[in-house]
């Protein structure tokens, strides 16, 4: 890496709790050090140029999607956006669509936990758990592909690329969807296509994408958005088409499907 | 603003909302706070597995809870509960099943054959595909590991905060606790400070839990995520009457990537990675014939620490490090099995785990100590407090936790205390003294304001300089080898950090949210946590699990198979131990069968020294 | 449909549900009832969405029809003349309008229900585009401008065309070189872009092509269709010279 950088940091700044606070930029610089991150960067300005920096880390590894923020205006994770990899005049962003806690910290969790309830983010089933049973069983296969689906970690980050939700508030949004696709794919849960159809075949549903797939780019996990809306669409149209279906719903896209890229 | 419910969870860990799921599904209200929303917490960082005695595999045919509790009292080098630990090997295949049930997409078996990458070839059984499969992990003497592919934290956190949200349980995130509610004899709840505003309120509770983690951020160094930094622990001390246990019982990860500490999993070994030296020498046969790389984690931390003191470890201008060698397992299992660990080597260090080494060394990672409870969960010193997961010291894991104890422990002890403060709550009258708890909170908050003011008000001292003083003394003093010098200058070094720091002031405006107030809000109660461990670690003179003393190297059985209890007194500079014998119900002492197995018997005492090899 | 309370739907009340544990031995049972839907969802969302692409590829297709037409006049002006003569005289010149309208007008109604209508989304859009930088959101940007344009382009031609029956290779030729070409080539990259991203979205939305296979395909596709319309109106204005 080129030594001896001098790195400029435009943050966004504004502490909505502070009735004197405007929203500006305001610009930190910092000398880069070998194997510098965003986060070794941001917890620097922090201690020692501005105690007074909002923003999210938890994980600092790339598994808590704590830390979201769009740099220079891509959406990415802060913990792992290494700062070699960046000009040396930088703009962080707080995510947008989601509230603004204050700085770089946005309010994505309670967002999240919406769309668990809308979504009914859990297995609907009539079975009873038995103690004392042996757990039933699954084929491997079957237990990688729901693994698959369920590897979002709700970082926020597809949401804020896709401008069908910066044009819809109400939209499901890409990770929304792909969470009814782990259930869908997962047959612990009993839903019928036609509740599924309930909750995602609508306009802020599966037919509120426009296909623009930046979820399949931007996402950090690489979850495999282009596979999985196609197939909820589909599987929704026809649905759709005979409302009636109350059948117990086919098996999902197979797995060799979901790597589109 | 004062919010009332039954049971107040401080933590949405898996500990916090699996005791939380139990209660609310006996019928009571339940209010969980935490730092973060629930799937940020730290439990989601757990890679590796999470024990269960299900036997499914040819590698584990002959498991049963009985070899788990030997492993587990081994692994513990005696100084856990064996009641605590019988309770838990039985529970953990039902937790596991039920998270299953719940929607765990757990690895299965797969029938047939493979080869290990040392070469040997398993069969695995037609009768037994589909069933929950398992891996190796260290201190273990089957495959017992049961793992959700390269993400078992993400997966079970999800599934059970589904659940959570099932349920209708809600949910307080970005909120701090800043203090317990008591008054000496009982707990009421929790003062909180929202960490979107800044504002303070009050939250009151006929059952209090504490499931905040660990305190593993105080090393400054650790594999634990920034806001693991044990203030659950130190609420619960800053009462004066609940007792710390076991504090000087710190685990060190053996593979912690250099730099930046984060943890590759313990899978790498367990899949059969080796620990290289400079020479590229694969040096943990010479000092493990048997069990090799995979020794209990305090074993092989020492291990690397004493290789490199020899002088075999590589520099680094982050200071020497050994290397981990994955590379022989093969790019297509480097590419599934341990994707993530391919995945932070990529992302954090530029390189490629599958053809190149990686650099690690033993870094700070678990905490056995915690709020002492009993088998219950009910903390020492206060009626209505209890404690679950990391943050307690149920003591199950005793100087030494098993890799794949901690996800498992978090459920079965969530499960088993969740259903005992239902219990409590139905079965014992505990009607709130109205008066009285209100002028305790008024007290409770006063205080928290009062602390606030002083910061505004100024002082010298910097909170982050501060913090930074105390990691490096713990870093340097009091890590995986101790000795009486070094922990006598840390105690000291500490006494003096936590005068100085009621002279902390803000650099700051201090208004709101503020990130700078939260962390001085919290860095008296850290340094206070560091101090314990310093201090329980010089008084324990001899060798116990991840507690190593170069001067006293041997396991003293005879005079410390009793476990620290550490109280803090209001306006004191050091805690006040005391000591209580550790509960041997089945397995009494005896050799690991791994480590440097030096021990001075019980029955040493009156037979005279006898030290076993 | 299968009867089903009121409340199976709703969401899960705190205390109604039981987990086991380890000393009740209760039982976790959620709801009592399978989740079926209590009510006929609203349908139409799905049913306009099937509409707009086939739409889209009704047009998509069309256009290329009416390219492979043209083409004719490669081969001669009288073979041209002969086709559109024939295509009068059956009446499927006729058909072809009404075809195409149906199409157009519907075409037209289900993309305004996709495009953002209010000036604070429309912003919220453009400033997305801008900052993101992303191509297939950037595509749909333009996707909404050149389809705007296309309504009017669309409709001058049509009015051209059709208000000056028959289709002759001689009247065309004439129109191409005396005032339209610089109608024509617009119009002929405009419509293509149109097309093929418009096909290129529906492909990648109902999953019928990955990405990675429909970028290809569409680059071919594009370059045959712009060098067929290309060569179309050279030989047109050629035709049109030489009167
Ligand atoms: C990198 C890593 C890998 C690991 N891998 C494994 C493994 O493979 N197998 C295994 O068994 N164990 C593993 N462990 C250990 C295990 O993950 C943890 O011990 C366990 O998850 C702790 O769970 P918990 O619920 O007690 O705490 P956490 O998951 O840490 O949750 C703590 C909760 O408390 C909240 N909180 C904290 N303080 C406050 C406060 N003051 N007020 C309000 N809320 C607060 C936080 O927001 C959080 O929600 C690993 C640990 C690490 C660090
Ligand atoms: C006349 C005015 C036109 C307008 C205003 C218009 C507008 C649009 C818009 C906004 C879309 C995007 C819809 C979406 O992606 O969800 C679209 C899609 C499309 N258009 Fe057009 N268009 C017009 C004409 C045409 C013509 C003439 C053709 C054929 C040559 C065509 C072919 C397509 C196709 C194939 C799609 C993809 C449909 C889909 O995404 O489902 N359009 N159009
Ligand atoms: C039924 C309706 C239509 C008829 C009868 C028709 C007829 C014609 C004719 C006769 C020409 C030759 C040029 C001329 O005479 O001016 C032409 C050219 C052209 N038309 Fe149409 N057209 C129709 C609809 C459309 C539509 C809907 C589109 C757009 C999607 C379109 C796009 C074009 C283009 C791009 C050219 C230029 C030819 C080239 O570049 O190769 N036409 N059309
Ligand atoms: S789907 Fe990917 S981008 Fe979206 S929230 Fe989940 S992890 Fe983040
Ligand atoms: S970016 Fe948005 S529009 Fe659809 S394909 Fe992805 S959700
Ligand atoms: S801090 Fe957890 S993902 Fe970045």
């Amino acid at each position: 890496m080129a030594k001896d950088r001098k790195l400029v940091f435009h943050i966004f700044r504004h502490n909505p709790n502070d009735p004197d606070s405007k929203p500006r930029l305001q610009d930190f610089s910092l000398e880069e050090t070998p194997r510098m991150t965003l986060f070794t960067a941001l917890t620097r300005i922090r201690e020692e140029l501005d105690p007074s920096l909002q923003f999210d880390f938890v994980c600092r590894s790339a598994i808590c999607g704590s830390c979201a923020m769009l740099v220079n205006g891509r959406p990415r994770l802060a913990c792992r956006t290494r700062t070699a990899e960046l000009p040396e005049r930088m703009t962080l962003l707080p995510l947008p669509f989601f509230r603004l806690v204050g700085d770089l910290s946005v309010d994505t969790g309670s967002w999240f936990r919406e769309v668990g309830l809308r979504v009914e983010s859990w297995i609907h089933t009539t079975q009873p758990f038995d103690p004392q049973a042996q757990e039933e069983r699954m084929s491997n296969d079957q237990a990688q592909l729901i693994y698959e689906l369920d590897r979002c970690i709700e970082c926020g980050c597809c949401v804020a690329a896709c401008a069908a939700a910066q044009m819809n508030s109400s939209y499901l949004g890409p990770s929304g969807l792909m969470r009814m696709a782990r259930f869908l794919a997962d047959p612990r849960d009993q839903r019928t296509n036609a509740a599924v159809f309930e909750v995602i075949g609508t306009e802020d549903g599966v037919f509120g994408c426009v296909g623009f797939l930046a979820c399949d780019d931007y996402c950090p996990k690489g979850l495999p958005f282009a596979a999985q809306l196609a197939y909820l669409r589909r599987k929704m149209a026809l649905t759709g088409l005979r409302p009636s279906q109350n059948d117990r719903r086919a098996a999902v896209a197979p797995f060799s499907a979901q790597k589109s890229h | 603003m004062t919010i009332y419910t039954d049971v107040l969870v401080i933590g949405a860990g898996l500990a916090g909302e699996r005791a939380a799921i139990e209660v609310a599904s006996r019928g009571f209200k339940v209010t969980i706070l935490s730092l973060v929303p629930p799937r940020r917490s730290h439990s989601t960082a757990a890679q590796g597995g999470m024990q269960a005695a299900l036997g499914n595999m040819t590698k584990s045919q002959g498991d049963s809870p009985d070899v788990h509790f030997e492993d587990t009292v081994k692994g513990s080098d005696w100084g856990c509960e064996q009641d605590v630990a019988r309770l838990f090997v039985t529970q953990a295949p039902v937790a596991v099943r039920q998270t299953s049930y719940w929607g765990v997409p757990w690895t299965r078996v797969v029938a047939g054959s493979r080869q290990l990458p040392d070469g040997e070839v398993i069969e695995e059984t037609q009768e037994k595909e589909g069933l929950i499969a398992a891996r190796n992990f260290g201190g273990t003497k089957k495959w017992r590991a049961c793992f959700a592919s390269d993400g078992t934290g993400h997966a079970l956190v999800y599934t059970l905060d589904n659940v959570v949200i099932q349920l209708g349980v809600e949910v307080h995130d970005r909120v701090e606790a800043v203090a317990l509610i008591h008054d000496g004899q009982r707990c009421y709840g929790a003062v909180v400070r929202d960490l979107r505003t800044g504002q303070l309120r009050t939250y009151v509770a006929q059952a209090t839990v504490v499931a905040t983690g660990g305190h593993g951020r105080i090393y400054g160094h650790s594999t634990n995520a920034v806001i693991n930094e044990g203030t659950g622990m130190a609420i619960a001390q800053d009462t004066g009457v609940v007792p710390l246990g076991n504090m000087e019982a710190v685990q060190f990860h053996p593979t912690g990537v250099v730099p930046g500490d984060i943890l590759v999993s313990e899978a790498c070994r367990g899949d059969g990675g080796y620990l290289l030296d400079k020479d590229e020498h694969r040096f943990m046969p010479d000092y493990e014939p048997e069990k090799k790389e995979l020794a209990s984690r305090d074993v092989v931390s020492r291990r690397m620490v004493q290789h490199i003191r020899k002088g075999f470890g590589v520099e680094s201008p982050y200071g020497p490090h050994l290397w981990l060698d994955i590379r022989h397992l093969g790019k297509k299992h480097i590419e599934t099995n341990l994707r993530e660990v391919a995945d932070i080597c990529r992302d954090f260090l530029g390189l490629d785990a599958v053809r190149q080494l990686i650099p690690v060394r033993p870094t700070q990672h678990y905490s056995m100590g915690g709020i002492r409870t009993d088998i219950n969960g009910r903390a020492y010193g206060l009626a209505g407090l209890y404690a679950v997961g990391e943050t307690a010291c149920w003591d199950l894991h005793g100087f030494n936790r098993l890799g794949g104890n901690s996800l498992a422990e978090t459920l079965v002890m969530g499960m088993v205390v969740g259903g005992r403060i239902a219990q409590d709550l139905e079965w014992l009258e505990m009607p709130f003294p109205q008066g009285v708890v209100t002028a305790l909170i008024q007290d409770a908050t006063r205080q928290v304001e009062e602390r606030v003011r002083h910061l505004m008000a100024g002082g010298p001292e910097y909170v982050y300089d501060l913090r930074n003083e105390m990691s490096h003394i713990l870093l340097e003093k009091v890590g995986v080898f101790r000795n009486e010098k070094d922990l006598t200058e840390a105690v000291e070094g500490l006494v003096k950090l936590h005068q100085r720091a009621s002279q902390l002031g803000l650099r700051s405006s201090g208004v709101g949210a503020n990130p700078e107030v939260a962390a001085a809000l919290r860095l008296p109660g850290m340094i206070r946590l560091a101090t314990t461990i310093a201090y329980g670690a010089l008084k324990r003179t001899e060798s116990r699990g991840s507690h190593s003393r170069e001067d006293y190297p041997y396991r003293d059985d005879a005079n410390w198979l009793k476990r620290t209890l550490a109280t803090w007194s209001p306006g004191a500079d050091l805690p006040s131990l005391s000591y209580e014998p550790v509960r041997i119900t089945e397995l009494p002492p005896g050799d690991r069968g791994y480590g440097e197995g030096k021990v001075v018997s019980a029955k040493a005492t009156t037979e005279g020294e006898r030290v076993h090899g | 449909m299968m009867p089903v309370d009121a409340g199976s739907h709703s969401q899960p009340q705190p205390r109604a549900a039981r987990i086991s544990s380890v000393d009740s031995g209760a039982q976790w049972s959620a709801r009592a009832k399978p989740w079926t839907a209590l009510v006929r969802p609203a349908r139409a969302p799905a049913f306009l969405e099937m509409a707009l692409s086939v739409s889209g590829l009704g047009l998509a297709a069309f256009m290329v029809m009416h390219l492979g037409l043209l083409f004719s006049v490669l081969l001669g002006t009288t073979t041209m003349n002969t086709l559109a003569g024939f295509l009068e005289r059956y009446y499927l010149l006729q058909v072809g309008v009404a075809f195409l309208l149906i199409f157009f007008v519907s075409h037209v109604f289900l993309s305004a229900r996709k495009t953002p209508a209010r000036f604070g989304q429309q912003l919220a859009l453009v400033r997305h585009i801008r900052s993101l930088k992303h191509l297939d959101t950037w595509t749909w940007g333009f996707q909404i401008v050149s389809g705007v344009a296309l309504l009017a382009v669309v409709a001058i031609h049509l009015w051209v065309v059709l208000t000056d029956l028959p289709i002759q290779a001689d009247k065309s030729g004439a129109r191409v070189y005396q005032l339209y070409l610089w109608f024509y080539v617009p119009f002929l990259v405009l419509a293509e872009s149109h097309l093929s991203i418009g096909v290129y979205r529906v492909a990648v939305k109902w999953g019928l092509l990955s990405r990675r296979l429909a970028h290809p395909i569409l680059l071919v596709w594009t370059a045959l269709v712009l060098s067929l319309g290309a060569a179309i109106l050279v030989t047109l204005y050629r035709v049109g010279g030489r009167l």
